[in-house]
């Protein structure tokens, strides 16, 4: 009995997480454009995807945006971590608090800030200032996770590594980055998601040619969201997956994320 | 560790520079909801005239609003958004183009209904593209009553029967135009004359939903729905026995239209796609995909049948042409909330 209600519950939570995405799924293929209704089987959304190119731009831009960004993120965040957890002084306790402000702080008025920055810089709205601005979401995204790890290590090993001659650069590539690499990919991943699906914020950035995916679907409500998104986010979907399985699968034993 | 870093400028720079350095095409900047103007239209535009056309997105108004102003009402060619908007934009000053009609050859074509209204006399920034409206859906069958205009709503034997969509200005809007004022009363007596007619009709209010109020009629809770013409066109598309009412007292529009912004790099460009956008048989092609009414009376003949009968859709001459449309009334505006926070929470 104990058993079956345990089943039961997960099932049901199961149910509550997937069952929105299978809906989207499904009706990816269903030959009518409406979203209750079906209407039998179709790959027409698959093929209508592929031929919009408003739609497959903006998804170039969204991947192209969110590598660059994660890329960087990563860089500048765990380089930071490393900073704030070796140099510690009197300003580090107020410093790491000042870091992750920026994600506690409402979308709407980061967003904003920069629109102001920025238009008083007199710079070109478009992928630049999106880079920039979501970088500045995403390094503390990557610090709170990194330096999560960096808290969690014992300096030895380094300091070992320096001890028996290895200069600074090679303890730093040889010891410390192996050592964050758990926390690095995480962060990198956190960073990614963020960058990915923000909305609000990439709307204030971009400019008159250059549009990310997330903007695109949400401004999709006037006349309402096309079966080619649920093809799309299937696509999407079906990738995450597939990383995330492949993941799981390589390293049993260690647990990445 | 360097050559990734230099990797990464190198593209980030690649990237800057051919976003600049691609302007040997002529191109000009929409800016309006995605899917609002069909792509393969933008495609025939392009074919035919060899301008390139970069569509980016806003998903409000407001959104719209603060962008061009951040961008000094340049960068973007053509605007598309809702008429309120235009409105406060005016009042900025210096964020529109004076729109010269003598370059859209098919000014013509535009419907008396749709020009010259309260939120752009003259039509000096703004030129129409599409309407929506206010209307009253209700199935006779199940309905006590007969629906013909506002009044009826009142009507105690529609007790708990009414969804409305969640907008202040449109319902209490509506009882304005029940008692013969204006969409946009500002008139403290005729405003307290509203609150008792509003007062009257919160009875018989089953709910309140923005969104999906036609749902509500079609799974009969509700007899009789008071929403835009687009959800009235869904719900008629599933219960073929709703009827749509066109208010005797008058309806409420919408008017999405076009503007130019101010330092519009591309004007002349930004011209010829709205004339192209007016064209008759081009705008009876673009209606039927978006599923909103055109204001263009020349392709009202060219329309496909189906879509033509719609009649939640298109709606004739006579009820639009001297409809209003929902405009700031400023400070009044408190007025009407005070209406209808008091309204709603003498109901709770």
């Amino acid at each position: 009995m104990n058993k079956f209600f345990k089943t039961l519950y997960i099932t049901i939570i199961l149910l509550f997480l997937y069952f929105p995405l299978i809906i989207v799924a499904v009706y990816s293929f269903n030959s009518t454009k409406s979203t209750t209704l079906w209407g039998g089987v179709t790959f027409d959304w698959y093929i209508k995807l592929f031929s919009n190119k408003s739609i497959i731009s903006a998804l170039l831009n969204s991947i192209l945006l969110t590598v660059i960004v994660t890329v960087l993120s990563v860089i500048l965040g765990t380089l930071g971590s490393i900073a704030l957890n070796r140099f510690k002084t009197k300003l580090t306790k107020i410093f790491f608090p000042l870091v992750y402000l920026p994600v506690l702080t409402p979308e709407i008025i980061v967003g904003i800030a920069f629109l102001q920055i920025f238009s008083m810089l007199d710079l070109k709205f478009g992928l630049a200032t999106l880079i920039l601005s979501h970088i500045s979401f995403c390094v503390p995204f990557v610090m709170i996770v990194v330096s999560a790890r960096l808290n969690s290590l014992q300096n030895n090993l380094e300091e070992a590594a320096r001890d028996l001659g290895a200069s600074v650069w090679q303890a730093f590539f040889h010891i410390t980055i192996p050592e964050l690499l758990p926390g690095i990919i995480s962060g990198a991943a956190l960073a990614f998601i963020m960058s990915f699906d923000d909305v609000i914020i990439s709307f204030f950035m971009s400019g008159a040619t250059v549009t990310t995916l997330p903007v695109k679907v949400y401004s999709m409500m006037k006349v309402g969201v096309s079966p080619e998104i649920n093809a799309l986010s299937t696509i999407v979907l079906l990738i995450t997956f597939v990383c995330v399985i492949v993941i799981n699968v390589k390293k049993p034993t260690k647990n990445l994320l | 560790m360097k050559k990734v870093l230099s990797l990464i400028l190198l593209v980030i720079l690649t990237v800057c520079f051919s976003s600049c350095s691609s302007n040997e095409k002529e191109v000009i900047c929409l800016f309006t909801w995605e899917g609002y103007v069909p792509l393969d239209i933008i495609e025939k535009f392009t074919k035919e005239t060899g301008i390139e056309v970069n569509y980016t997105n806003f998903s409000t108004n407001e959104e719209m609003y603060a962008k061009l102003k951040a961008v000094n009402a340049g960068e973007y060619d053509v605007v598309l958004a809702s008429d309120y908007i235009f409105e406060t934009m005016a009042r900025d000053g210096g964020l529109m183009t004076e729109i010269d009609k003598t370059k859209i050859s098919n000014w013509s074509n535009i419907s008396k209904s749709y020009l010259n209204k309260n939120f752009d006399p003259g039509n000096k920034y703004t030129v129409p593209y599409a309407t929506g409206s206010t209307l009253i859906a209700y199935n006779p069958k199940t309905s006590p009553v007969k629906v013909t205009g506002y009044k009826d709503l009142l009507n105690p034997k529609l007790k708990g029967q009414i969804v409305s969509i969640d907008e202040m200005r449109v319902v209490i809007g509506m009882m304005n135009l029940m008692l013969g004022n204006s969409l946009n009363e500002t008139d403290e007596q005729k405003l307290a004359d509203a609150k008792d007619a509003l007062n009257k009709l919160m009875p018989n209010v089953l709910t309140f939903n923005s969104d999906k109020p036609h749902e509500v009629l079609l799974s009969g809770e509700a007899t009789v729905g008071l929403m835009y013409s687009s959800q009235v066109s869904a719900a008629i598309a599933e219960n073929s026995d709703i009827e749509v009412v066109y208010p005797v007292e008058g309806i409420g529009i919408g008017i999405d239209s076009f503007c130019i912004p101010f330092n519009a790099p591309n004007k002349e460009g930004a011209y010829k796609f709205i004339d192209f956008l007016n064209r008759p048989e081009i705008n009876a092609a673009i209606m039927p995909q978006i599923q909103y009414g055109t204001t263009n009376a020349a392709a009202v003949d060219l329309l496909d049948d189906e879509f033509k009968n719609n009649k939640a859709i298109n709606i004739p001459e006579e009820y639009t042409l001297n409809s209003e449309i929902i405009c700031d009334v400023g400070d009044v505006n408190n007025v009407y909330s005070d209406i209808w926070t008091q309204a709603k929470m003498s109901t709770q």
